[in-house]
C-alpha cells in the first residue's frame, strides 16, 4: 500500500511540474471525469451490470470532395453534397451507397472550424478534431474530440481509444497522419499495421493466470525504473528539452496506467457478444496491403473497428482513411482501385476534361468504403441490438474543395438508440457563415455521454439533431 | 504574396515617413541616413503601409517598433532574391538595393544582438532507424524486430530526428518494452537448441527420386514435375507434425516464367536472364521470367536465422566479360494468388567454380524474421496455403528477352534456424562463461550479475554504466528474481530495463558520477556516429571518448567515418529525406504509359541518387557538382532505360552522360523527376518547388486558402496543354506574384517526360530577376552562374538541421553561413566536417545541477570497457 501513495505522488508531481499544456486538459476533463467515476464500472466488480455502451468513432478522408459548379453538367450527378435539404434531399451518386441506411445517418453541410477557415484545406486535416489554432507560426493544437470522450467514457474498457490510419505514426504536424491528439495539441501516433493491431487488442492473455500475475509485476518494477531513470535526468535538463523530456515521462506513466488496467481485466477474457471467445483471426483478413488492394486494406481496418466495438474493447476510435496533399499510401488508391491514371491530390487539383466526373468516381468509392463500414455495424449485435444504434459515426474531410477549409462534408451515422434524429441533409449558417463544427462535436460528445459545456470554439449544438 | 499593383501613393503615408526615424535602430555604417528613409518610402511604404498592408506586411509601423531578427531577415530575403520590388514594378537600382540592404542587415544584426538565442537541444531521442541498428549491433538481431514501432515524425523540413518533431506516446514505450524483450529472447535464449529445418533439393532430368516431392499448383501455378526433384530432409524442426513424408510438402514452382526461359537439364534447371514483367499484378509478384522456386508447406519455423545453398554454374563456362550470370535469392510466403517476398542479402556472380563441371556453392543468409511470415495455422487444410517460398533467379536482367548469359541450378538446400554455435554468440558475449556463474554462492551469482549489467549496460549507454546505476539495476534484479522462472530470465529482464532507459533511447542524456568533460567526449561520440552513420559509436570512437581525445581527432575521426561503409546509413537516410525520394518510392507510376519502368528500373533510380551523394562524399567532390556534374551513377539497367550505351552489370558507377542525357546530376535525376511528376506525366510545380526547396533552400510560401482554380478544360482550352493553361493562371492578376517565382524553376525540366526520359516539350521559361533559360541545361547554367551561393547554403542548412535536430532560423545563420563558405571552398567531405565541428553538433550548455565528479573505481570501469571490446 505504501508503495502505491508513492507512486501517485510521483505522477502527480509530474504533472505539476511538468506538463503546463496538460492544465487546460485537466480542466476540460473534471466534469467528465467525475461523470465517468459517477457511472463508470470498474471491470474489478465482476458481474456487476456494465449499461448499455456509448460509442463514438471518427473516420476521415482527405483533400476535400469534388463539388462541380451548378452549370457544369457534373452537378447533377457528381457533386457531394445531395440536391434539396431537409428530409427530401436527393443524394448524388457520390453518397448513393448510404441510401439503405438513408433514416440511420445526417448528412452535414455548412459546417467549419473558424480558426482553420482562412488555412490551406491540408492544414485543416490537423483541426478536424481539435478546432485547434494553426494560422500562426506556432503549431497551436488542442486535444481531439476523442480523446476527450476516451478521458471520460473510456475509462470502462480495456483500452481508452483506438487511433488507427492508413499510413500510421503521425507523419508531420501540417500533414499529419493521425486523428487524435492528446492534451497540449500532441499528436498520437496511428497504428496501421493490421496484424500487429490484431495481436495487440485481440490476441488476448496467453498463458496461465499465475505467469501473468508475475510477467505484470515485473513489468512494473521496470516502468517504475524508467520512471526513475527519466525523472533523474529530468533535473540536469531546461527549456524545450526539459519539456520533451515530460512527454516522455508522461508517455512512461500512462503505460503504467495501462499494466495496471490490463491487471483488472486479467481474468476477464475478450468475449464476443454470443459469451464466445474470438475464433482465429476472426475472419479479418490480416495480410492486405494498402498498397496493393485498397478496398481490402480499408475494410479489413473497418472490420477490426467493429471487432472491437463487439468485444466492448474500446468505445472510442478515430480512423484516417488517407493522408492529406499527397501523401502516404491513399494517393494511390484511385490509380489502384478505379484505374485512374492520378492520385487523389492530382485529382482534386485537375481540370482537363471530364474531371469532375473523375473525382465524383473516387468519393464515391470512398463512401462505397465507409458504407461497408455502416453495413457492418448494423448487422452486428451486441446485448442491446445493433452496433450502429449505440454507435456515433462521424465521416468526412476538413475541407470542400482542396484548398478551402469550409463547408466540411460531412456524414453522420448511427446512434438513433441515443437520441439522434436521422434522416436530413442540415445545412449549418451563423451570422452568414459557416456554423461552427465544434458545434457538431459538441453535439456528438454529449449524445455519448460526455458532459463537457463547450468544445473547439463551439457556439451550442446542432439545433433538432438529438431529441 | 504581395500583389504586384501599385496603388496611388497615399498621404497618409508620406506624413508618416516624417516619423520614420527608427530611433532604436543602429545606424548602418554605409548609410546616409535620409536615403534609406526615402529608399523605403518610394519603393516600400507604397504597398506596404498601415493603410494598404499588403502581404500583411506594415513597414511604416514596422520601422518604429522593435522587430524581430526573423522578422528583417524575411525582408531582407526578398529584396536580396530580387523578388521584391514585384517583377511589374521598376526594379531597385544598384545604389538603392545596396542602401536598402546594408539598412536591412544592420537591423536584424541588431535585433539578434538583443534576442537571446534559443539554447540547444541537450538530448535527442533515436529514430526508429536508429534504434533498429542499436539493437542490431548490441545484440545480433534483425532490424525488422524494431518495426512495430510508430514511424517517426518528421520536422517541417522533413527530418525524423528533429527536436521539433519528438513525439513520444506511451504506444512507443510499450513497443520499446516489447522489442527489447523479443531482442533479447532472440539474443539469450534459454534451453537447448533448437532443431533446424534442413532440407537439399537436387533438381535435374536424370534423378529418378525414391519418394515422390510434392506438386504445388492452384491459380497459374507452373510446379516442377516431382520426377525432376530429389528432396532429402537433413532435419525437422520442433512441432512440425509427422516428421515422415515432409517430401511430400516440397516443391518446385516457375510460376510468372516463359517456358522457353528455363529448361530442366540432365544436371540442372537451366534458367535465362531474368525478363522484368510489366508492372502488373499478378505477374510482377512472381519474379521475373524465369524464376526458381522451392515451395515448403507446413513444414518451417518463423523465427530465427536461415541459411540458402544453391549450387550453380553459369550455362557456358567459356563466356566473355560482361556476360556473367547473377544469382538472387528471395525469400517469402505464397499468398493468395501471388508471393510477397524479400530479396536475401546481395545477389551473387556466377563464376565458374572449382567443383568439377564448374560448380560453385552461393551462400545466403538472412532472417526469417524479415519475411514477415505467418505463423503456420495446421487447421487450414486448403494445399495453398501456410507455404514458404524460397526463390532464385538470373538478375543478369534482359529487358529484351536476350537468352544469355544463362546459369544452372543444380540444387538449392535450406536451412531454417541454422545457429552455428549454441548459444549464439551474442548469449556468450552478454553472459560470458564464469566460474562465479556456476557457483552455488548467492553473493557470486550477484557479483557476476552485477558485471553482465556493468558491461551490457556500458555498450548500450554508449558510455561507462556508473557505479549507482549498476547498484539500481542489480536491486531491480533482485526484486524481479522471484517473479521469474529461471536466473536467465531474470537477467533478459533486468537488461529489458536497460534497454528502455532514457540513456538508450537518447543521445546526450547527461547522468550523476560522470564529469562534464567526460560526458561531453561520449555524447559526441553518439552524435557522431548516429549522424555519420545512423548507428551507435564503434570501439575507436568510444575509446578515443575514454581517453578524452575524440574532439581532438574530430577531423580525422570524420574523415575515417566517411569512408566507413556504414556511411550509407547516413547517406540513404540524409539524402532520402533532403531530396524527397519517399515521393519516388511512393509513385504509382502508369504502366500503360511507361510499360518498360519496372521495379528494378525504379530501385536504381534511387540507388543512383544515394549513389551520386556518395561518390559526392567521399571523394569531396565540389558542392556545385550537385548540379554541375556533366556524370551520373548507373548500372546496367538504368543506363539502358535512360538509352544511354555501354555500361554492363550490375554495379553502379560514375558514366559521362553528356550528349546522352540532357543534364548529369541532381536535375536528370529519375528518382526525382519520377517522384515530382504524378505518375503518367510530368509535374511543372512539383518539380520547381521541390528545386527551390530542396536545392536552392529557398520553398515558395504554401497556397493561399481559397485559391483561384486553374481555368476548365473547356471549349477552347481543351486544346492547350498543362504548361499553356499553367500560363493562363499566371496570367491572373491574383496568382502571378506567386506562379511568377515557382513555374519557371519547373518549366525547363519539362524536358524530361514522368519517367525521366528526355521528350520535346515547351520548357522556355523567363527566371526571377529576368534570366531566360530555355531548357534544363540552360536551367543548370543559370543556378551555377548566379545561385551557386544557394546551393551550398542549401546542402548545409538541411545537413545542420540534420545532424543537430535543429530547425534552423535566423539564429544559425551565422554557422550555417560559415559551413556553405567552407563547403563551397573546401568540397562536400569538407562542408560534412563543418556540420560536425558546428557548436551545435559540439556544444552541449552548462548543467544546472552541476555532476558530481567520482574518480573511485571509474579507471576500472574504463579498463572493463576496453577490456570487452
Amino acid at each position: 500500500m505504501t508503495q502505491r501513495s508513492q507512486k501517485i505522488d510521483r505522477r502527480t508531481v509530474l504533472r505539476g511540474a511538468g506538463v503546463a499544456c496538460a492544465l487546460p486538459w485537466l480542466e476540460a476533463m473534471s466534469h467528465g471525469a467525475q461523470a465517468a467515476r459517477q457511472s463508470g464500472r470498474d471491470p474489478s466488480d465482476a458481474g456487476g451490470d456494465q449499461g448499455p455502451a456509448k460509442r463514438l468513432c471518427f473516420v476521415y478522408f482527405p483533400n476535400g470532395a469534388g463539388l462541380p459548379p451548378k452549370n457544369d453538367p457534373a452537378h447533377e450527378q457528381w457533386g457531394w453534397f445531395p440536391h434539396g435539404a431537409g428530409a427530401d434531399y436527393r443524394p448524388t451518386k457520390v453518397l448513393e451507397p448510404l441510401a439503405p441506411y438513408r433514416d440511420q445517418l445526417t448528412i452535414l453541410g455548412g459546417y467549419s472550424h473558424p480558426k482553420s477557415r482562412r488555412l490551406l484545406g491540408h492544414l485543416a486535416g490537423d483541426t478536424w478534431l481539435t478546432g485547434g489554432d494553426l494560422r500562426g507560426s506556432a503549431y497551436l493544437n488542442t486535444i481531439s474530440a476523442d480523446q476527450v470522450a476516451a478521458a471520460a467514457i473510456g475509462r470502462t474498457t480495456r483500452y481508452r481509444s483506438l487511433v488507427f490510419s492508413t499510413d500510421g505514426g503521425v507523419g508531420y504536424k501540417s500533414r499529419i497522419s493521425t486523428l487524435s491528439f492528446a492534451a497540449g495539441g500532441r499528436p498520437i501516433p496511428a497504428e496501421h499495421r493490421q496484424r500487429a493491431i490484431f495481436e495487440r487488442y485481440f490476441g488476448g492473455p496467453s498463458g496461465p493466470s499465475e505467469d501473468r500475475r508475475r510477467a505484470s509485476a515485473r513489468n512494473k518494477k521496470i516502468v517504475d525504473m524508467v520512471l526513475e531513470d527519466a525523472g533523474a535526468l529530468r533535473r540536469g535538463l531546461g527549456g524545450d528539452d526539459a519539456q520533451r523530456l515530460d512527454e516522455y515521462l508522461e508517455a512512461v506513466s500512462g503505460v503504467e496506467e495501462q499494466i495496471r488496467s490490463n491487471e483488472r481485466w486479467s481474468d476477464v477474457p475478450i468475449t464476443l457478444p454470443s459469451g464466445g471467445p474470438i475464433d482465429g483471426d476472426a475472419g479479418v483478413d490480416l495480410n492486405i496491403a494498402a498498397a496493393v488492394d485498397p478496398a481490402g486494406y480499408l475494410r479489413a481496418m473497418f472490420d477490426l473497428l467493429v471487432l472491437a466495438f463487439q468485444t466492448d474493447m474500446t468505445r472510442v476510435a478515430t480512423f484516417m482513411m488517407a493522408r492529406e496533399d499527397g501523401m502516404g499510401f491513399g494517393e494511390n488508391f484511385p490509380k489502384l482501385a478505379l484505374g485512374i491514371e492520378k492520385g487523389h491530390h492530382t485529382i482534386s487539383h485537375d481540370k482537363s476534361q471530364g474531371h469532375w466526373e473523375e473525382w465524383g468516381r473516387y468519393d464515391r468509392w470512398l463512401t462505397e468504403q465507409f458504407a461497408h463500414f455502416v453495413k457492418r455495424l448494423q448487422e452486428s449485435h451486441d446485448q442491446h441490438g445493433p452496433l450502429l444504434d449505440r454507435t456515433l459515426v462521424m465521416y468526412g474531410s476538413a475541407c470542400s474543395t482542396t484548398h478551402n477549409a469550409n463547408n466540411y462534408p460531412t456524414v453522420l451515422a448511427g446512434g438513433s438508440a441515443l437520441g439522434m434524429n436521422h434522416g436530413q441533409y442540415r445545412i449549418g449558417q451563423e451570422h452568414g457563415h459557416d456554423a461552427p463544427m465544434g458545434n457538431v462535436l459538441l453535439t456528438l460528445l454529449h449524445t455519448a455521454g460526455v458532459p463537457v459545456e463547450s468544445f473547439a470554439q463551439s457556439t451550442g449544438v446542432v439545433d433538432g439533431l438529438v431529441g | 504574396m504581395v500583389m504586384g499593383m501599385s496603388p496611388a501613393r497615399p498621404l497618409s503615408a508620406l506624413a508618416l515617413l516624417a516619423a520614420i526615424a527608427p530611433a532604436s535602430h543602429a545606424e548602418p555604417a554605409t548609410d546616409p541616413h535620409l536615403d534609406v528613409k526615402q529608399v523605403l518610402e518610394d519603393r516600400c511604404v507604397v504597398c506596404h503601409s498601415v493603410d494598404y498592408s499588403e502581404g500583411e506586411l506594415e513597414l511604416d509601423s514596422a520601422i518604429q517598433s522593435d522587430q524581430s531578427a526573423a522578422f528583417w531577415r524575411g525582408v531582407l530575403e526578398r529584396v536580396e532574391r530580387s523578388e521584391m520590388p514585384p517583377a511589374d514594378a521598376e526594379p531597385l537600382s544598384a545604389e538603392e538595393r545596396e542602401t536598402l540592404v546594408a539598412a536591412l542587415q544592420s537591423w536584424r544584426d541588431e535585433a539578434l544582438r538583443r534576442e537571446p538565442p534559443p539554447p540547444l537541444p541537450v538530448i535527442r531521442r533515436l529514430t526508429k532507424t536508429q534504434y533498429a541498428a542499436t539493437l542490431r549491433r548490441l545484440l545480433d538481431v534483425p532490424e525488422i524486430l524494431a518495426a512495430d514501432l510508430p514511424e517517426d515524425a518528421k520536422s517541417k523540413l522533413g527530418f525524423t530526428g528533429a527536436v521539433s518533431a519528438e513525439e513520444t506516446s506511451a504506444l512507443h514505450i510499450e513497443y520499446y518494452q516489447a522489442i527489447a524483450r523479443r531482442a533479447l529472447e532472440r539474443a539469450l535464449p534459454t534451453g537447448p537448441k533448437p532443431a533446424a529445418a534442413h532440407y537439399r533439393v537436387t533438381l535435374g532430368d536424370e534423378i529418378k527420386p525414391e519418394s515422390r516431392a510434392a506438386e504445388i499448383k492452384g491459380y497459374k501455378g507452373q510446379s516442377l514435375s516431382s520426377k525432376h526433384i530429389r528432396v532429402e530432409v537433413l532435419g525437422t524442426h520442433d512441432g512440425a507434425g509427422d516428421q515422415a513424408g515432409i517430401e511430400k510438402h516440397i516443391g518446385f514452382c516457375l510460376r510468372g516464367s516463359d517456358r522457353r526461359r528455363y529448361s530442366v537439364q540432365d544436371d540442372g534447371v537451366l534458367l535465362q536472364p531474368g525478363k522484368p514483367h510489366r508492372e502488373v499484378s499478378p505477374y510482377a509478384w512472381w519474379g521475373p521470367s524465369p524464376n526458381l522456386k522451392m515451395l515448403v508447406r507446413r513444414h518451417y519455423p518463423i523465427e530465427g536465422p536461415f541459411v540458402l545453398r544453391v549450387r550453380a554454374r553459369p550455362a557456358d563456362l567459356e563466356a566473355a566479360d560482361g556476360e556473367t550470370p547473377v544469382l538472387r535469392a528471395i525469400i517469402g510466403s505464397r499468398t493468395d494468388d501471388g508471393m510477397q517476398y524479400v530479396t536475401v542479402g546481395d545477389a551473387q556472380d556466377v563464376t565458374p567454380g572449382p567443383d568439377e563441371g564448374g560448380w560453385r556453392t552461393y551462400e545466403f543468409r538472412g532472417d526469417l524474421e524479415a519475411a514477415s511470415l505467418d505463423k503456420v495455422n495446421l487447421a487450414d487444410k486448403n494445399p495453398l496455403a501456410n507455404i514458404l517460398v524460397v526463390g532464385v533467379w538470373n538478375e543478369h536482367l534482359a529487358p529484351k528477352g536476350e537468352s544469355t548469359p544463362a546459369l544452372v541450378v543444380q540444387s538449392m538446400e535450406l536451412e531454417l534456424r541454422a545457429y552455428e554455435q549454441w548459444p549464439p554468440a551474442s548469449a556468450r558475449r552478454l553472459m560470458p562463461e564464469s566460474k562465479l556463474r556456476e557457483s552455488q554462492e548467492p553473493s557470486d551469482w550477484l557479483a557476476y550479475t552485477r558485471d553482465v549489467i556493468e558491461r551490457f549496460a556500458g555498450r548500450a549507454f554508449r558510455r561507462p554504466a556508473t557505479d549507482a546505476e549498476v547498484d539500481r539495476y542489480a536491486a531491480l534484479w533482485q526484486a524481479i528474481r522471484p517473479q521469474c522462472e529461471s536466473y536467465e530470465q531474470s537477467v533478459r529482464e533486468t537488461l529489458v530495463a536497460v534497454l528502455c532507459s532514457p540513456a538508450v533511447l537518447y543521445t546526450g542524456a547527461q547522468v550523476r558520477g560522470l564529469a562534464d568533460a567526460e560526458h561531453g567526449e561520449y555524447t559526441l561520440a553518439s552524435r557522431l556516429a548516429y549522424f555519420l552513420w545512423n548507428e551507435p559509436p564503434d570501439d575507436e570512437l568510444l575509446s578515443l571518448a575514454a581517453d578524452g581525445r575524440l574532439r581532438a581527432e574530430l577531423s580525422t575521426q570524420v574523415e575515417r567515418m566517411a569512408a566507413d561503409p556504414r556511411a550509407w546509413g547516413f547517406v540513404r537516410s540524409f539524402v532520402g529525406q533532403w531530396l524527397r525520394l519517399d515521393r519516388h518510392d511512393a509513385m504509382q507510376v502508369s504502366v500503360r504509359k511507361h510499360p518498360d519502368y519496372n521495379r528494378y528500373v525504379k530501385a536504381a533510380m534511387a540507388e543512383e541518387t544515394y549513389q551520386f551523394f556518395h561518390h559526392l562524399l567521399t571523394s569531396n567532390r565540389p558542392v556545385d557538382e550537385l548540379v554541375s556534374a556533366d556524370y551520373s551513377l548507373l548500372n546496367e539497367t538504368l543506363a539502358r532505360f535512360y538509352g544511354v550505351p555501354g555500361v554492363q552489370g550490375n554495379a553502379f558507377r560514375p558514366v559521362d552522360v553528356t550528349g546522352q542525357r540532357p543534364v548529369g546530376g541532381l536535375l536528370g535525376q529519375g528518382a526525382i523527376l519520377v517522384g515530382h511528376s504524378d505518375g503518367a506525366q510530368a509535374h511543372t510545380i512539383k518539380r520547381a518547388v521541390w528545386l527551390r526547396s530542396r536545392v536552392l533552400g529557398d520553398p515558395p510560401p504554401e497556397p493561399p486558402p481559397n485559391v483561384p482554380e486553374l481555368p476548365e478544360a473547356t471549349g477552347d482550352l481543351k486544346k492547350l496543354s498543362l504548361a499553356e493553361r499553367l500560363a493562363l493562371h499566371r496570367d491572373k492578376a491574383s496568382c502571378r506574384s506567386c506562379h511568377a517565382g515557382i513555374d519557371p524553376y519547373g518549366l525547363p525540366l519539362e524536358q524530361f517526360d514522368a519517367v525521366g526520359r528526355p521528350i520535346k516539350a515547351e520548357t522556355a521559361a523567363t527566371l526571377p530577376g529576368g534570366a531566360s533559360v530555355r531548357d534544363a541545361a540552360e536551367l543548370r547554367n543559370y543556378l551555377l552562374d548566379q545561385r551557386r551561393q544557394d546551393l551550398a547554403r542549401s546542402l548545409a542548412m538541411h545537413l545542420y538541421a540534420y545532424a543537430t535536430g535543429i530547425d534552423p532560423g535566423v539564429h544559425d545563420d551565422a554557422a550555417i553561413d560559415a559551413i556553405a563558405a567552407r563547403g563551397a571552398e573546401g568540397g562536400t567531405l569538407e562542408l560534412v566536417k563543418a556540420v560536425a565541428e558546428s557548436d551545435a553538433l559540439l556544444g552541449l550548455p552548462k548543467l544546472s545541477e552541476p555532476p558530481q565528479p567520482k574518480v573511485s573505481q571509474r579507471a576500472g570501469r574504463e579498463a572493463n570497457l576496453a577490456a570487452q571490446h
